[in-house]
Order: C-alpha cells, then sequence, then structure tokens
C-alpha cells in the first residue's frame, strides 16, 4: 500500500509495489513472500540505517520482522476506526456515532462540502433515494 | 595486477569478487571480438570470399591458441558454448556401466550422469583429499571418473593427475571439470593421462558462451556429438551423413565465431602474463582475505586452495550480506553455486563466496573485510 502510494508520484516504486504486491497474493495464497522481495526490502532498510546508526541497524536486523508485522496491524486497526468514523459521518453527520457530541476531525472537510458532495453521490447511487 | 586493461574496473569503487562465475574481460579481448563485427562479419570454412577467408583463419587461429593454452593439439580441441556443454557431451555418450563422480560436483557434472539412468554413481568423499583408495578397489576396465578439478565452493584442488594415471592403469577414462581451474592457474594436458577436460571462456577472462571440450585421442571414439547438422558434414545423401574429421564434426551449426575469437585473444592475453604469476597473485590475495576472515567474530568461512572464499554470517541471510555488500559496489555471489548437493549432504544453508582474479588487489579484500565486519556486527 505504502509502495503503490508513492508509486503515484515516483516511477521507481511502482515495481516495488507491483512486487509488493505480488508478495502479499504470495503470502496469502501460501504463507510465504517471495524471498528475493523480502531479502531486497530488508537489506536496503537496514543499509540505510547501518550507515547512520549500526546500533539501530543491529536491532533492526534482529527485530524487523516483528516490526513489519506490529505497523501492519497498526495499518489495519487505523483503516477499521477510520472507515467507522467515515461511516458515523455520512449516516449520522459525527464520525462518533450518533448520539455523539464530542468533537470531529472530519468536520474540518466538511468545511469545504466535500462530504456532503460524496452523501449526494452516495445518494444517486442508492436506488430508490 | 593489470587492473586498468578492464573497463569495469575503471570505476575505482568497484569491488569485483565474482570471477568464479564470470570473469571480466580485457580491452584486447573486447577489441577482438568487435573487430570481427567491423571488419570481416562472415562465415567461416564456408563462403569462398575473402571475408570469410579471413574469419575462418582466425577461427583456426584461436583454436591454436586456447589448444596451447591448456598444452593440448587443436586436433584435440572441440569448441562449444561451456563446460556445461563439454560435460553433457560425455556424459550423454560415454558407453559405461559406472562413474565415478566427488561429493562436491556442480550440478553441470552431476545431473548430466543422473539423467544416465544405465550407469552406476558412486560418490568419493573428498573432506581428506579424494578418497584414491575407494576408487583403487572398485575401478575396472571401461568406467569413468567424473571429477571437479578446482571446487567452485572453497577452491579445493584434486589430484586429478594422480585419478587419471589410476584411471589409465585400469583401461578406464577421466572427464575433468576445468572450469575454475583453467582460467587460474598452469593447466597442462600434455603432462597427464586425462581424457576429457571441459572448460568455459567466460570465466577464463573470454566473452561469455564460449568453451572448449579437450579429448585425449583415444577418447575420440568414446563420444558422440550432443547436435548433428550443417557444418560438421563432408557430404550426405538422403540416408546417410558423411562426417567431417574430429573436431569439426562435433561443431554444427555456425559457431560462436566473435566469441572464440575472444576467447583465443583471452587464452593468448592470461599466456603472456603467465599463469604461475597469477596463481602465485591470488594465492596470496586469498591468504590475506582467510587471515583477516578468521578475526571477525560471528564469520564462519571454507577455503582451501586459491581464488575462492565462502562464508557465513551468524544471523544473517546470505543473500541479504550479498545485497548489503552490493550497496558498498561489492559483487559477490550467494546461494548453493550450483553445489546443491554438497549443502544438502553437509545440511547447510546458502554461502557467501567470494571468488579472486587477476585483476583483484589488496584493496579488494580490505573492503570488502571492512564492510564484513560491520554486517557481523549488526547480524
Amino acid at each position: 500500500m505504502v509502495f503503490g502510494f508513492l508509486g503515484i508520484f515516483f516511477a521507481g516504486y511502482r515495481a516495488l509495489a507491483l512486487e509488493a504486491f505480488e508478495c502479499m497474493i504470495q503470502r496469502a495464497k501460501t504463507g510465504e513472500c517471495d524471498a528475493d522481495f523480502e531479502t531486497k526490502m530488508r537489506a536496503t532498510i537496514i543499509g540505510k540505517v547501518m550507515d547512520r546508526n549500526p546500533k539501530l541497524a543491529k536491532f533492526l536486523n534482529k527485530y524487523l520482522e516483528y516490526i513489519t508485522w506490529i505497523m501492519i496491524l497498526l495499518l489495519l486497526v487505523s483503516m477499521v476506526v477510520a472507515a467507522i468514523g467515515i461511516y458515523n459521518y455520512i449516516m449520522f453527520g459525527n464520525c462518533n456515532g450518533p448520539s455523539a457530541t464530542g468533537g470531529c476531525g472530519l468536520d474540518k472537510i466538511s468545511r469545504f462540502n466535500l462530504t456532503a458532495q460524496l452523501q449526494e453521490s452516495l445518494n444517486f447511487w442508492v436506488p430508490g433515494k | 595486477m593489470r587492473r586498468k586493461d578492464f573497463p569495469p574496473l575503471k570505476n575505482e569503487d568497484l569491488v569485483y569478487l565474482d570471477s568464479a562465475c564470470m570473469s571480466l574481460r580485457p580491452e584486447k579481448v573486447i577489441n577482438e571480438v568487435e573487430k570481427y563485427y567491423r571488419e570481416y562479419p562472415a562465415c567461416p570454412g564456408r563462403s569462398h570470399h575473402s571475408l570469410s577467408g579471413k574469419a575462418s583463419e582466425r577461427f583456426e587461429k584461436a583454436r591454436t591458441k586456447i589448444a596451447d593454452f591448456i598444452g593440448a593439439e587443436p586436433e584435440n580441441l572441440i569448441l562449444n558454448s561451456g563446460t556445461t556443454e563439454g560435460l553433457n557431451t560425455v556424459a550423454s555418450s560415454f558407453q559405461t556401466e559406472k562413474v565415478f563422480l566427488s561429493d562436491r560436483e556442480h550440478n553441470s557434472n552431476l545431473v548430466p550422469w543422473q539423467q544416465r539412468e544405465d550407469v552406476e554413481k558412486v560418490f568419493l568423499e573428498t573432506e581428506d583429499g579424494i578418497d584414491l583408495e575407494k576408487l583403487e578397489a572398485e575401478i575396472s576396465e571401461g568406467d569413468i571418473v567424473s571429477l571437479v578439478h578446482v571446487s567452485n565452493l572453497d577452491g579445493k584442488k584434486l589430484s586429478v593427475e594422480k585419478i587419471a594415471d589410476i584411471a589409465r592403469e585400469n583401461n578406464a577414462y577421466t572427464l575433468v571439470d576445468g572450469a575454475q581451474s583453467v582460467p587460474h592457474q598452469p593447466v597442462d594436458i600434455s603432462e597427464t593421462e586425462i581424457d576429457f577436460l571441459a572448460f568455459s571462456g567466460h570465466k577464463t577472462l573470454g566473452p561469455s558462451g564460449t568453451g572448449a571440450l579437450y579429448v585425449s585421442d583415444r577418447g575420440k571414439d568414446k563420444i558422440k556429438p550432443l547436435k548433428y547438422g550443417g557444418g560438421a558434414v563432408k557430404n550426405t545423401s538422403r540416408e546417410k551423413s558423411e562426417f567431417e574429421d574430429f573436431p569439426q564434426s562435433f561443431e554444427p551449426g555456425l559457431p560462436n565465431i566473435a566469441g572464440v575469437i575472444g576467447f583465443g585473444a583471452a587464452a593468448q592475453y592470461l599466456s603472456e602474463i603467465g599463469m604461475k604469476k597469477i596463481q602465485g597473485h591470488e594465492e596470496k590475495l586469498t591468504e590475506l582475505l582467510e587471515e583477516k576472515l578468521e578475526g571477525i567474530e560471528g564469520v564462519k568461512y571454507i577455503s582451501e586452495g586459491s581464488g575462492v572464499v565462502s562464508f557465513w554470517i551468524d544471523g544473517m541471510d546470505a543473500h541479504q550480506v550479498a545485497l548489503m555488500l552490493d550497496r558498498e559496489n561489492i559483487a559477490v555471489r550467494s546461494g548453493m553455486h550450483c553445489v546443491h548437493s554438497w549443502f544438502d549432504e553437509k545440511n547447510m544453508g546458502a554461502g557467501v563466496r567470494a571468488s579472486l582474479h587477476l585483476y583483484n588487489e589488496e584493496k579488494d579484500v580490505e573492503k570488502i573485510v571492512e564492510e564484513v565486519e560491520k554486517l557481523a556486527y549488526i547480524s
């Protein structure tokens, strides 16, 4: 996902995004990612860190896989939380839920009327509305 | 030694330590290849025009240079695509009941024999030098001993001369994989009883896709060509063919003319420097590399000869090591180096291989050691 996003702006990341995607599919299918890609990423990250901070590189070399899994988990959790927030905002006008009164980060976006437009678009595509 | 002759090494930062896989080429070789394409890009031995005449002359001259390089006669030298083709030529057609192999054969000398279900394979251990007792006890008339001369894992040299003597005494034959010996040390086939010697151009400072198979006079009738076709026959009728004399009968199709001419130039280049000198240079550098790796905690290495050192860094994947060295412009090879069977028997994981040639210098050794030290620290 990260490489995919970077690939929008930098062509160099597109190939990596594709490799990463293939790696993800492979992992989902067989439980193992293409060793070449994983090793390449590992060598690139640790190599870059090693130039500046060998101690941190040593730590990363040992725990990079765990760190990666934690980051993936955090990414998934934050995606779920954000999705719930967006759903609440569209349906109830507040990202915290129907009867919540707390502040909502999406209020700022609504100033530009983006959410209203989004709501309108959704209504257009929902039959009977 | 002669670093400036090699175009890629004009980049002072490059440390090329993958010569066991592919050697670099000096300007002289590149120029000869280019010259063929620019000046006389014609078919040798087929057409009657001056360009073809020049191509034929240069092609055969190259054969002579390559033959001289190993102390052979050009009439005994088949020019082919490399060691693998040479080994396959023998393994596919040599009529025998038994083949003796070492426990450290390259896939190119193992897989072809595995295809011969009619041939019994006997493996000779090499841990403390090759098991000559077993060979002497089990060899009999018509058998073949098919061995690597110098291992691409650790530079270990097998005493093929002695083995060839044993084979000859028993009216058996010897096939030697010279891929790692011919490019790095003097090999004089005329002083041995070896029947077949296969080697490659691309490890001998020559172009890729070139190689040769030396065949002794008595070995000529024991093998058949891998391929058949034009250039290898004098005449044909619908029913049969009249073959060219040896070795042209084993070289059908248009040969890799530019490649062979380049290979000839490489053989000449090496001969002019002197293989003894090159061997001494590589030995010195290998010793230095061994000595320096010895002192690094967490690093294990194997090296039993000159030119090749394989090593492992505890806690770090071999491919990761190679990729991280590559970040510093150090080219090494990681993996099982086409000797999977050896790794499988020893239950060992992939390793990193640093292999040297005449163009390497002490500073190359120092640079790789410095980087390996860093990697060993973070692993």
